[in-house]
């Protein structure tokens, strides 16, 4: 009797503790938030704008169907938490955001100033900081979620894939992690960069699915420059050429093309980054902090379009002091962009705490006063490797 | 006192899992910001010397648990008392971790869970491991040794070929002096997880080879002190001392940033399981530590008599001890610099003076 009561009340407790989890949530209940978007209200509030898979639409398969792959809904509130939660007002399901992969900030939010946006990101159990952040450039968050993407259905995956590839290939921008933004955005005094998104024709259009039924989308999503902070608040863009001196003098810049003038000659050659490191230093002349900045890249020669005998070690020995030249101009320009703008994107200012303590206690308050008037030397050094799969230019041939 | 005993090894993996227990994931030191890991080098320094003092105690009473020799060193009448206290000091650390446990569980990923339904879970298993004695606790320390270090590894490897680590962000060391890193090692990472060690003095007697268990004992101690200002250092080189400094629970928040190709990722997991294991087998110490003596103070013939209602009791104060995680975190920081303080470093050392002083006289007439 005494056993069987034993077995009984052993089985009923198992049953209890084996059924699972508490909270679980299945699948079908839930929406995978695949990217965010965040604005301003004119009320002061948030609008926050989520774009969920659809997952009929996305399974792909052949199902060629008539919907589209991914749903936007938006909800706004006067915290943030608030308006993700508004947003199921009109979905039918609970937003997951673990999977969150894009985090868009719309330009007038970012102008405003976006200290108070990361609490909740870094609170929530559910998100991760590994999220990528970006600058919707002249538009809202909401209408860069809204395009639809050729190539790769999702078009978070698709801005993430963007911003990759860019980074990688060409080096005028690079991606930023939540990580990452929330050190350089809640540094006192400290600026940040972030990559921006553009939308490049109607955003109307971009939300149907006519936009992908055509071989040149009449809308696209396009990287488009770093968006440049300073205390929290956006300050101004750079683009292009001056983009990449940043990712240079951060350390970002993976592989890029630098065209060089041909000696003498009319034409261009054209090297190809392999390999890029940028180290800092910090040291004081004068009372006051200075920054060095020493690069090292090799490379390959990847186009020449003028008669230059490459077969020569001699010219390529000139062609690295160009190569040389050239990147140190860029970057000093770059910094200089940036100095004027008066965001320490360049991270000067963490240079300088690292490397000279008892010198940054001192200018930590009025750094950003100092920056702009730091002086900066920049070192280049590189060498190129190999010329590709030919010596002569097609062009030296008569 | 069970008849059973325990080998060096499985005293060596007690400890070690005792150690890394919750001071590995919660933000242990970090009030000395960058250079929290010289905080617990501080710490494990002052620690070598209070196991020291735990060892020498022992070496003077092979055979008896702390409640015991202090009866016997300090008679019966300030002796019995101040056992009793023991006893109830155990059961206020386990609850204590109980809830740590259960809190940062139902905070990173059980967050609709009710609280005793994890504690409850958390002290039953306990429970049953030691209704079976301490042999069993011991064994499966060794399981769950090997198991925590392929944890560990697995962890930081992933952690190093996601490139999220920058060694960068944990200079300049002593930017702020030496004062904050000596304060942090008093009034945190000297008293926890070292000064819990106390715990041990009621499982030494059991060891079968005292010479070389408290060997080993001394330098498993001191891998566990170096690999937790290591991890600390981790944490800071990953994630910046300002959000580890935020984070509730560091470790969880550093390794969710593993991402290789976006492929690899998400593996928060071991971490979780870090924390259950390192969180079990904090409480299974302490439980047992309280269990032990109640055994000894009240003259209990068997030990399993007691498991179940100490269990209760442990379950129900993690549940009341604080209303909310801030509440329990403040009184945790007070309790370190009071309790903790109190019972695991003034008592033994008194305790080890008097014991000295009564061989002297003993030896002297």
């Amino acid at each position: 009797m005494k056993r069987s009561a034993r077995a009984l009340s052993l089985l009923s407790i198992s049953a209890v503790i084996l059924a699972g989890c508490w909270d679980y949530r299945e699948l079908n209940e839930l929406s995978l938030a695949m990217a965010m978007g965040v604005d301003k209200t004119d009320a002061g509030g948030y609008r926050v704008a989520m774009q969920v898979v659809n997952p009929k639409e996305a399974a792909g398969r052949n199902v060629a169907g008539s919907g589209v792959p991914v749903v936007v809904f938006t909800g706004t509130g006067q915290t943030m938490f608030e308006a993700i939660r508004n947003v199921t007002l009109k979905g039918s399901r609970r937003i997951n955001l673990q999977h969150l992969r894009d985090l868009v900030i719309g330009e007038e939010l970012a102008r405003g100033g976006v200290k108070e946006l990361f609490d909740l990101l870094e609170r929530d159990h559910e998100s991760r900081l590994t999220t990528r952040v970006y600058i919707a450039k002249g538009s809202d968050s909401e209408q860069v979620l809204k395009i639809l993407t050729p190539l790769d259905q999702i078009p978070a995956n698709a801005i993430l894939g963007k911003i990759k590839l860019s980074e990688r290939v060409l080096g005028e921008n690079y991606e930023v992690d939540l990580a990452s933004a929330i050190h350089g955005i809640y540094r006192k005094n400290g600026g940040f960069a972030i990559s921006g998104l553009k939308i490049m024709g109607d955003a109307d259009i971009g939300e149907n699915r006519s936009n992908l039924q055509q071989t040149d989308s009449l809308t696209k999503i396009t990287v488009a420059g770093m968006a440049l902070f300073h205390n929290g608040k956006l300050t101004g863009w750079l683009y292009g050429k001056d983009a990449r001196g940043l990712s240079w003098t951060n350390n970002k810049l993976k592989s890029t093309v630098v065209n060089l003038e041909c000696a003498g000659n009319p034409g261009n050659i054209a090297i190809e980054t392999y390999h890029s490191k940028t180290k800092k230093k910090a040291r004081i002349r004068n009372g006051k902090p200075m920054i060095e900045i020493d690069i090292r890249q090799t490379g390959k020669v990847g186009e020449a379009d003028c008669p230059v005998d490459l077969t020569k070690s001699a010219e390529i020995r000139k062609l690295e002091k160009l190569w040389e030249k050239v990147t140190k101009l860029e970057v000093e320009k770059a910094i200089e962009k940036v100095q004027h703008m008066g965001s320490d994107a360049l991270e000067f200012g963490e240079t300088v705490q690292r490397d000279e303590p008892k010198l940054w206690k001192k200018i930590e308050d009025k750094w950003s006063m100092i920056f702009p008037e730091v002086q900066v030397v920049v070192r280049a050094e590189t060498s190129i490797l190999r010329t590709g799969m030919r010596t002569k230019p097609s062009m030296s041939s008569k | 006192m069970e008849k059973a005993k325990i080998s060096p090894g499985q005293l060596a993996a007690l400890i070690f899992l005792f150690e890394m227990g919750t001071a590995l994931v919660v933000s242990l030191g970090l009030k000395a910001e960058k250079d929290a890991w010289l905080a617990i080098l501080l710490g494990l320094a002052g620690g070598m010397g209070l196991f020291g003092v735990y060892v020498s105690l022992y070496r003077q009473f092979p055979d008896h648990p702390l409640t015991s020799y202090v009866r016997i060193i300090l008679g019966r009448w300030i002796g019995w008392p101040l056992g009793l206290l023991y006893v109830l000091f155990f059961i206020y650390g386990a609850a204590r971790d109980l809830r740590d446990g259960a809190d940062l569980l139902i905070s990173s990923v059980l967050d609709q869970t009710p609280m005793i339904a994890v504690s409850s879970i958390m002290i039953l298993t306990t429970g049953y491991v030691l209704h079976k004695g301490i042999e069993v606790l011991a064994r499966t320390a060794q399981i769950y040794f090997a198991v925590l270090i392929i944890l560990g590894v697995l962890s930081n490897f992933l952690l190093a070929v996601s490139g999220v680590i920058d060694i960068d962000r944990l200079l300049p060391v002593l930017e702020k002096g030496w004062s904050p890193v000596i304060r942090t090692t008093l009034t945190q990472s000297f008293e926890f997880p070292f000064a819990e060690m106390i715990c041990f003095t009621m499982l030494l007697p059991y060891l079968n080879r005292p010479a070389k268990g408290i060997k080993l004992g001394m330098m498993t101690l001191l891998a566990g002190g170096l690999v937790l200002s290591f991890s600390s250092a981790m944490d800071i080189a990953v994630l910046g001392v300002d959000i580890a400094g935020r984070a509730t629970f560091p470790l969880l928040m550093a390794v969710s940033l593993v991402n290789i190709k976006e492929f690899i990722q998400r593996m928060d997991v071991l971490v979780v399981m870090t924390l259950i294991i390192g969180d079990f087998f904090k409480v299974a110490v302490f439980y047992y530590a309280a269990v032990q003596g109640a055994t000894d103070i009240f003259r209990i013939r068997d030990h399993r008599r007691l498991v179940y209602p100490i269990g209760l009791i442990i379950l129900f104060i993690s549940a009341i001890i604080a209303a909310n995680f801030s509440e329990h975190i403040e009184e945790g920081n007070f309790a370190l610099m009071t309790v903790f303080l109190l019972f695991g470093v003034v008592i033994p050392i008194v305790l080890w003076g008097a014991a000295w002083i009564r061989k002297a006289l003993r030896q002297s007439p």
